[in-house]
């Protein structure tokens, strides 16, 4: 093979694979995420499930919390590796499924749109990506691109029952769109919108022009039986969700978050969310936009990319506000910004075609370091944000006092832990009054004040401190005896409202302080607690439907129809006048 | 609308972006990180929901 051939071919879909294990794998053994924002709650929801499985109440957090109000997916996945693994390394290794599956999603999407050799550079190209390394390493967001990936893997199913009828399919796609849901519903929710709506817009444009065995109509019936059996199965398989959801709405103060920031008036927060997820995909914005409009083919992905960038800019423009009203203060954005970067990629991979063609060596070597730039700098970041995650404490001592002489029969509190609470409460038998998951509060104390963990109370301002307050006036409500402070601008507060300092960790580091006229805590009824049989169908559906999938994936092979009327996607060469009807 | 259409989504996106700088409220952050008086072991939580 000549040097010319070597770049006019597809990469095999398994060396991009190998490429996704090669980066990603070290790290993730390395347990980089292990101080991301959200490792330790998701370790800390798994860690629950490996303990009771079939009860989702978990009184660790909140004096009590349902863990039906989250998907389940990743965190039972976690506690079955968590029993030869260990909880930290299961996490990795749920996570390292969803970074390999992302550029197999990537690549078969992006093959609804362009040919096989710019989809496989689409998918080479999605491992590098910065809201990748960025959503996995600094936010620790594991169900967003767990979801995500299967979310990918499962609209090219869609598309070919939609024009091809095929029913193998139409099962394959309701399985993984049911999965995704398991993992994380909102990827599904907004997905919806920005995936399958795109896809559906090609599905018909296809049949329009006649590029496939089907009419616009045919199209549209089989794309309704399709939503309507993913709307049905993603209603049983999270029925406890939903019926969570139904008894208690999420009716909280809004919580501020950086994200709804204007990234134009904040440097910090225009580099955190809009610079580092997008790297060297800036320089492609001009290319992205005009070969996006050209080919009538990719106006329906370019309209999903610009409305997920646009969504993915927060607080910038006024648009998520107008369009998600009461929703747009529940939310962040960051991960909008990783689905505009995946909706990209099929465009993102002809321009690679386009490049190569062109410079060859010249064009691979800058692809290569734009690429490896993209996600050095992410990876960089880690270390440069002035608000990063750190960890620059011990919490075992508060672990150990915890579970020694009887303390765990109290209620506890910690003060400036951060991210480090969910790692205390997965490793003691005590309960705490907070908590690092804001959906599932109900406390009066925490819910009535726009502000989220008590732990970092001081960062919410006035709001942060009256909710401290609130809940340090009602200790004995709650059996709160023992508060942990790793900051000592909270102790004049606690020696005004009746605490005393016990013991000090960690040559003062931490300072444990006690409550004497507290009584053990009793349980706290809650209607919110789920019934044996919700517990039964959470522990139940939601991880059958995941290995009903692999199942169908593994040994369902695709419909020899199927094979045939997939048609050459977009090539490079072509112009919009080819698919003028 | 090859060539109208890039030029709609820019100008629709500078548009919002201007709407964005004056709509009040629009610049807000999260208190104390915004105003840069963040320390180590905070967290701004992104788990929700």
């Amino acid at each position: 093979m000549t040097a010319n051939e070597s770049y006019s071919r597809p990469i095999p879909l398994l060396a991009i694979v190998l490429v996704a294990l090669a980066v990603h794998g070290p790290l993730l053994l390395m347990q980089l995420p292990a101080g991301s924002f959200d490792t330790n709650f998701h370790i800390f929801l798994a860690s629950h499930y490996a303990h009771h499985w079939f009860n989702p109440w978990n009184e660790k957090w909140f004096a009590g919390f349902s863990q039906t109000t989250y998907p389940p997916l990743t965190h039972q996945w976690i506690a079955l590796f968590s029993t030869v693994a260990g909880l930290k390394m299961g996490y990795m290794l749920v996570q390292l499924i969803g970074v390999l599956l992302l550029p197999v999603g990537v690549f078969r999407f992006a093959r609804i749109w362009v040919d096989e050799r710019a989809a496989s550079y689409a998918a080479l190209g999605s491992i590098f990506l910065g809201a990748l390394a960025f959503l996995v390493y600094q936010a620790g967001q594991l169900a967003t691109v767990t979801s995500a990936a299967l979310y990918l893997n499962a609209l090219p199913y869609f598309h070919e029952w939609a024009t091809a009828s095929s029913g193998r399919s139409l099962i394959k796609g309701v399985a993984l769109s049911l999965t995704a849901a398991a993992a994380h519903h909102v990827t599904l929710i907004f997905g919806v919108v920005f995936f399958a709506g795109p896809v559906l817009w090609i599905a018909c444009l296809d049949a329009r022009n006649e590029r496939r065995e089907s009419s616009v109509a045919g199209v549209l019936t089989r794309a309704a039986v399709f939503a309507v059996l993913v709307g049905v199965g993603v209603g049983v398989v999270l029925l406890p969700y939903w019926m969570a959801l139904i008894q208690h709405p999420i009716h909280q103060i809004p919580i501020p978050h950086d994200s709804r920031a204007n990234y134009l008036l904040n440097s910090i927060t225009g580099v955190n969310y809009f610079l580092i997820p997008y790297g060297a995909l800036i320089l492609a914005l001009p290319f992205i936009i005009i070969r996006g409009s050209s080919i009538p083919r990719l106006r329906p992905l370019l309209i999903g990319f610009w409305l997920s960038l646009i969504f993915g800019l927060g607080g910038t423009t006024p648009l998520p506000r107008w369009l998600l009203g009461r929703a747009y203060n529940i939310l962040t954005f960051e991960r909008f910004a990783f689905w505009a970067t995946l909706l990209a990629m099929p465009i993102v991979g002809l321009l690679a075609v386009q490049l190569l063609d062109r410079f060859r060596a010249k064009a691979a070597v800058g692809l290569a370091l734009a690429s490896v730039v993209t996600i050095g700098a992410a990876l960089a970041w880690l270390t440069a944000n002035p608000f990063r995650p750190t960890i620059t404490m011990d919490v075992n001592p508060v672990i150990t006092f915890l579970n020694r002489d009887g303390h765990d029969s109290y209620r506890y509190l910690t003060l400036g832990f951060g991210s480090e609470l969910a790692k205390v409460s997965t490793y003691t038998d005590a309960s705490s009054v907070d908590g690092d998951y804001n959906s599932a509060r109900l406390l009066p104390e925490m819910t009535q004040y726009g502000s989220a963990q008590l732990t970092n109370a001081k960062f919410y301002g006035s709001a942060g401190m009256a909710s401290l307050r609130a809940m340090l006036e009602h200790a004995n409500r709650y059996g709160l005896k023992y508060v942990f402070v790793h900051d000592s601008y909270y102790e004049p507060l606690l020696t005004f409202v009746g605490w005393r300092k016990i013991e000090a960790f960690n040559n003062g580091d931490i300072t444990a302080w006690s409550k004497d006229d507290v009584l053990p805590a009793h349980r706290i009824e809650s209607d919110a607690i789920p019934s044996a049989f919700m517990g039964l169908l959470w522990g139940t559906v939601p991880i059958g439907v995941s290995l009903l999938s692999i199942f169908l994936v593994l040994f369902l092979p695709a419909s020899r129809r199927v094979r045939t009327v997939v048609e050459p996607a977009v090539r490079v060469a072509e112009r919009e006048g080819h698919y003028v009807a | 609308m090859s060539r109208i259409l890039p030029i709609v989504l820019v100008v629709l996106t500078v548009v919002l972006m201007l709407a964005g700088l004056t709509a009040v409220g629009g610049s807000s952050g999260t208190v104390g990180i915004a105003s840069g008086s963040a320390l180590p072991v905070f967290n701004s939580n992104a788990n929700t929901p």
